[in-house]
């Protein structure tokens, strides 16, 4: 009993969440999640990620396991395999990336329609903000559609990774929105 | 629906991976690494990961060959793009003498290259005044690169290419190359197509020990890549025990075929590989290809039997399977065998060996300008080239004792055929009877000849030619195999016609070049009379003995005469219009006033006996090169 209210206890305040984080090819995903790790002194070069990446980020005494999968279209229909026992999904969009946006709302969309992410909070990261001609967040939840997806609790960030900006506020929602789910499961 | 975009996925993959094939894409176009696995869609380059890093950095669209799809339209992109393209606009002004590409490992230098290449993009000047230097010095690897990339597509749309690529990747081309001749050899794709496969694998091996080098000395200073060259000489040598660089599928063949053997065929592979890079860089394909081309013209020979037949047999095979993709390299080839019955010549006949000492000076320039006929006219290499030379002859040597080795298993059906092509071929059967005493000496002494001879030829090839006389001489040469084994220790060794010797003589020869003796002192005397008989044996067992029996044999080495011969006057009707013939008449007068230069007292000496003469043709050819 006692190693249970332990358990509960920890579980309380040292929160394990489990993140999956995919998007594109090229968004950028990578790129976010060492800047996670390693902060935002780090220049952080990255080579298209085959298979996925994974690293544990402490945030306000939470630990985000974060899951960054290729976005490569081939390893795509490997993302549903990360699906299981994921807490948020963060899905990281090239905002200057007007080409593709749409090929990345079919990929949202497909994703949001498995029942494993049924009660997933998606967090978009319209990323590559410094870039002269990236849409805005606005512009991106227009073209992804996301006011169309209902009862889900989502939110867009706009980032950028390479200077750091966005990331911690992203955090900061998931942090609070998936606490606040926990409680409101009783957990 | 589904199933028609899968197929056409997979359709336009295979197109992507066959573009990545063709030579200029085989490498970064950044750093130069080897086989590049993304797609720049930003300037449809071909590039490898640690660049495709560096280009998303700015924010240049990457792709992953394996990872992603591709759409018809990306595919045209691509294959109206390629590294080529892309070097002829991007990197138009790129010196590649004086700057050198970024090392791959090094991300700053990578960073800063890509910034100023594809961001400022600063060599894609317009200007033509810089042309000069871009003639002399990129374009030259332009013109590699599209020399390989169009025999790459000659060939490319033969599966067995693939096969092969996979296979010299794995080492097992050894084995393909000597189950193919034999069965294809009568073939003039399949000629190509194993030619080609050679110098993949050249490549490969070459790619492999100097990925980073390559293309600096490629487009460095001739001296630079001479050091290289010579380096790679000393693989070469027959004491290639210390090399690590012979390609595994080629030791493998020679281990299976000769213990010691192998050692010194692997050896000789990396030498040929370190050729071929070599001359990538001024025309790294040619070298390959000569080798490969005198392969092929082996085979033609040894279905001709007689030297003139196989003349014309080889001139045509070469031209047919070459023509296009190898048309210079098969001129050059043709050049170099044309040169070996020169060297011949001099060395059976006494008064001809001052000649022959002459011609071993003139080898060393005629070596050169073979070489810079590669890339550019012949007589055109510069000064720099000869160390190239040289170890194009010791590549050459080696090449031939690849070629043997590719043909090891077939070691009895080889000697039958041998025999019976000395028997079928004119003077030169006779003549590998006579030295039949031991088959696997003369056989020894051929490949030695043979790489004699494709140093001699490949300096010679610009001025000699071979006459008729030539097949008495070659037989004679066959007698001496041993000697001709030995070319390069011609001078020294004039008194001993023992494969050490001729290394010994090659060393001395070599020494000029100091990186050269030095490295040819070490191994080639112990290890070359083992060496030499076990090449011997491997020449017969060899593979491309069967088709090439008489190349491996004293029949061979007239073959190898004829189809020098053979090249000749087509590199006359190639290269010299009318010079075939008066070659061929003249072929030991027109030696001599090109053999004057420089090893001449040393030829003389040696030229009574027949042995010297040989090591005498061959070091002069060897000297040739290097000199």
């Amino acid at each position: 009993m006692g190693l249970t209210f332990t358990r509960m206890f920890n579980h309380l305040f040292t929160e394990e969440i489990r993140i999956l984080m995919v998007g594109l090819d090229a968004a950028g995903k990578t790129t976010i999640l060492y800047k996670l790790k390693l902060g935002n002194g780090e220049i952080v070069t990255t080579i298209p990620t085959a298979g996925f990446n994974v690293e544990t980020v402490e945030y306000k005494n939470i630990s985000f396991t974060v899951w960054d999968v290729g976005g490569q279209d081939k390893v795509r229909p490997l993302w549903r395999h990360y699906f299981q026992n994921t807490k948020g999904l963060v899905f990281v969009v090239d905002s200057n990336d007007r080409d593709r946006v749409f090929e990345a709302r079919d990929e949202l969309h497909r994703m949001l329609n498995e029942e494993e992410l049924r009660d997933v909070l998606l967090l978009v990261l319209a990323n590559k903000q410094d870039l002269p001609y990236a849409m805005s967040a606005a512009e991106i939840t227009d073209k992804l559609g996301l006011h169309s997806l209902g009862q889900r609790q989502w939110y867009i960030q706009s980032t950028c990774a390479t200077k750091f900006e966005g990331l911690y506020e992203g955090l900061d929602w998931l942090s609070s929105n998936i606490a606040r789910n926990l409680c409101s499961l009783g957990l | 629906m589904a199933a028609a975009s899968r197929k056409e996925e997979e359709r336009n993959e295979r197109i992507v991976r066959g573009l990545l094939k063709l030579p200029p894409n085989r490498r970064c176009i950044n750093c130069n690494g080897l086989g590049p696995q993304y797609v720049c869609t930003s300037f449809w380059t071909f590039i490898c990961i640690s660049c495709s890093g560096i280009h998303r950095e700015f924010t240049h669209r990457v792709k992953s060959v394996s990872m992603s799809k591709f759409t018809v339209q990306e595919v045209e992109a691509l294959q109206k793009g390629g590294n080529q393209r892309a070097r002829e606009s991007l990197l138009k002004d790129f010196d590649t003498q004086q700057m050198m590409l970024p090392d791959s490992s090094n991300v700053e230098s990578l960073r800063e290259f890509i910034r100023v290449v594809y961001v400022e993009r600063r060599y894609a000047g317009v200007s033509f005044s810089e042309r000069p230097p871009r003639d002399k010095q990129i374009q030259k690897s332009h013109e590699e690169e599209h020399r390989r990339a169009s025999s790459y597509h000659s060939f490319s749309q033969s599966p067995p290419n693939d096969y092969q690529y996979e296979e010299s990747r794995n080492g097992k081309q050894p084995v393909m190359l000597s189950r193919k001749p034999g069965s294809d050899r009568g073939h003039d794709g399949n000629m190509s197509g194993f030619a080609y496969r050679s110098n993949s694998l050249q490549e490969r091996i070459s790619e492999d020990q100097f990925a980073n080098e390559t293309r600096g000395s490629r487009t460095s200073d001739c001296s630079g890549s001479s050091v290289s060259d010579t380096v790679r000489a000393v693989p070469e040598s027959p004491n290639f025990f210390d090399n690590g660089f012979s390609s595994p599928p080629v030791q493998q063949s020679q281990v299976n075929m000769l213990n010691s053997n192998g050692i010194t065929q692997s050896k000789g592979i990396a030498s040929t590989g370190n050729i071929d890079s070599t001359f990538l860089k001024s025309g790294n394909s040619s070298l390959a290809d000569l080798f490969f081309h005198s392969d092929n013209v082996r085979g033609t020979q040894e279905s001709d039997n007689s030297v003139a037949p196989s003349f014309a047999a080889f001139s045509d095979s070469v031209n047919d399977a070459e023509e296009g993709l190898f048309s210079r390299q098969n001129l050059q080839q043709q050049h170099v065998t044309g040169l070996y019955p020169p060297v011949d010549f001099f060395a059976n006949r006494p008064p001809t060996t001052p000649s022959a000492d002459k011609m071993p000076l003139q080898a060393p320039s005629m070596d050169n300008a073979g070489w810079a006929t590669f890339d550019t006219p012949p007589k055109e290499k510069q000064p720099g080239v000869t160390r190239p030379s040289l170890v194009a002859a010791i590549g050459k040597q080696t090449l031939g004792h690849d070629l043997f080795l590719f043909e090891p298993s077939d070691r009895p059906t080889s000697f039958l055929t041998s025999k019976d092509k000395v028997s079928v071929s004119n003077q030169s059967g006779s003549t590998s009877h006579d030295t039949s005493c031991s088959q696997e000496h003369k056989d020894a002494n051929n490949y030695q000849l043979w790489h004699s001879f494709d140093d001699v030829t490949a300096v010679m090839t610009n001025d000699h030619s071979t006459a008729g006389p030539p097949i008495h001489e070659h037989q004679n040469v066959v007698n001496v195999p041993l000697n001709t084994s030995n070319p390069f220790t011609c001078p020294i060794f004039s008194e001993e016609s023992h494969d050490d010797d001729c290394h010994k003589v090659f060393m001395d020869e070599l020494a000029p070049s100091a990186p050269f003796a030095a490295f040819l002192e070490p191994s080639p005397i112990s290890t070359a009379p083992s060496l030499g008989r076990t090449l011997a044996d491997q020449v017969v067992l060899n593979p491309f003995d069967l088709p090439f029996d008489t190349d491996s044999e004293a029949p061979g080495l007239i073959m190898d005469m004829s189809t020098l011969q053979a090249a000749l006057p087509n590199l006359p009707s190639s290269f010299l219009d009318g010079l075939p013939e008066s070659w061929f008449s003249n072929s030991t007068s027109t030696f001599v006033p090109s053999g004057s230069h420089g090893v001449l007292p040393c030829l003389v000496e040696q030229a009574p006996h027949s042995p010297l003469r040989n090591i005498a043709l061959s070091t002069v050819s060897t000297g040739n090169p290097f000199a």
